[in-house]
């Protein structure tokens, strides 16, 4: 990556973030979002770490392969994080079969 | 608050650690965790611009990810009185999953201080910064001991494993899960798309699986409407 990219890049990111923050200074009046937009917003976060997961499990190198550590590790990590909601487990666990893996 | 903290110190830690991984300098990840105070917007755009991905790609997936702060903007102005612009903008920049939480939680059981609170400024500020301060101490751990790693090691699956752990409990409701499942999919069916903007791809349509589903819950009457989605950082 170029140095440049870089900067571009945190830059654009960050002023999103705080765009996105901000973003009740400059609705007028009422300030409610109409359902649908609501709606979109409560479904994008389980879209878009979906989006980002499953190519990262199923194929980190580009060509999908169902069986290796990180397919294992994964579906530990759901378990883990189902069942205690917990990051620092999800990690320890998921990272513990891939670093253990044969 | 503890539990809370507790779960700070994986994420920010694997956030810093995922910008040198990514071929950030430590001090490009610094700034970035301290310009956008958004760990799951930084994992992102650190993974995508080491994979190589375009710069649009990177700036509207971690806008997408960083849309469910306009929620809690948007809340945040009803549950606390009016201020400044500075301080307004102060307080925006401010903002997480977990303040947010916080300030809902407290507001919706002492609904007599919701007007007039003169109290909500400092909780809400005191929430805010016993967050960010962690946060970004971890960060900065995460750069450092990232950098002395080599970053082919194993360690690199921590960060599709934080999104994991962001996914799973968001997935609460019909229409979330089928917006996981499009996007899934389509994220392997459009592998070989251009400079990773098939994650964008996968996102709206991911979306637009969550909303078709929930038009049919409605049609036949069941409730389909849940809160925000929380993520951390």
């Amino acid at each position: 990556v170029s140095t440049g990219e870089v900067w571009l890049a945190i830059v654009l990111v960050s002023v999103g973030a705080l765009a996105a923050r901000a973003a009740a200074l400059f609705l007028p009046g009422e300030r409610r979002l109409p359902p649908v937009v609501v709606e979109c917003f409560d479904l994008l976060p389980a879209a878009a770490f979906a989006a980002l997961v499953v190519p990262a499990v199923l194929a980190p190198t580009g060509g999908v392969d169902l069986v290796s550590a990180r397919v294992v590790a994964a579906g530990l990590a759901v378990l883990v994080a189902w069942r205690t909601r917990s990051m620092a487990l999800t990690l320890l666990v998921g990272l513990a079969v891939v670093l253990l893996w044969p | 608050m503890g539990p809370i903290l507790l779960g700070v110190v994986p994420f920010a830690t694997v956030a810093g650690a995922a910008g040198v991984q990514n071929g950030l300098s430590v001090t490009e990840t610094i700034c970035f965790s301290l310009l956008s105070f958004s760990g799951a917007a930084q994992i992102v755009s650190s993974d995508l611009l080491g994979g190589g991905a375009d710069l649009w790609v990177v700036v509207v997936t971690a806008q997408v990810i960083n849309l469910r702060f306009l929620l809690y903007s948007v809340a945040l102005s009803r549950l606390l009185p009016p201020r400044k612009l500075l301080g307004r903008l102060g307080a925006a920049y401010l903002i997480t999953d977990h303040a947010y939480a916080l300030v809902e939680q407290r507001s919706s059981t002492a609904p007599r201080q919701r007007h007039g609170a003169a109290t909500q400024w400092p909780f809400y500020l005191g929430a805010a910064l016993a967050f960010w301060v962690p946060w970004q101490l971890c960060n900065l751990a995460g750069a450092l001991v990232g950098s002395r790693m080599p970053t082919d090691s194993a360690l690199t699956f921590a960060v599709p494993l934080s999104f994991l752990a962001l996914l799973v409990p968001a997935l609460v409701s019909a229409p979330r899960v089928a917006a996981a499942l499009v996007a899934g999919v389509v994220s392997l069916a459009a592998l070989r798309a251009p400079a990773h903007s098939s994650v964008v791809l996968a996102i709206v349509l991911g979306m637009v699986g969550g909303l078709l589903v929930s038009r049919r819950q409605r049609s036949t009457g069941a409730t389909s409407i849940e809160g925000p989605g929380r993520v951390d950082g």
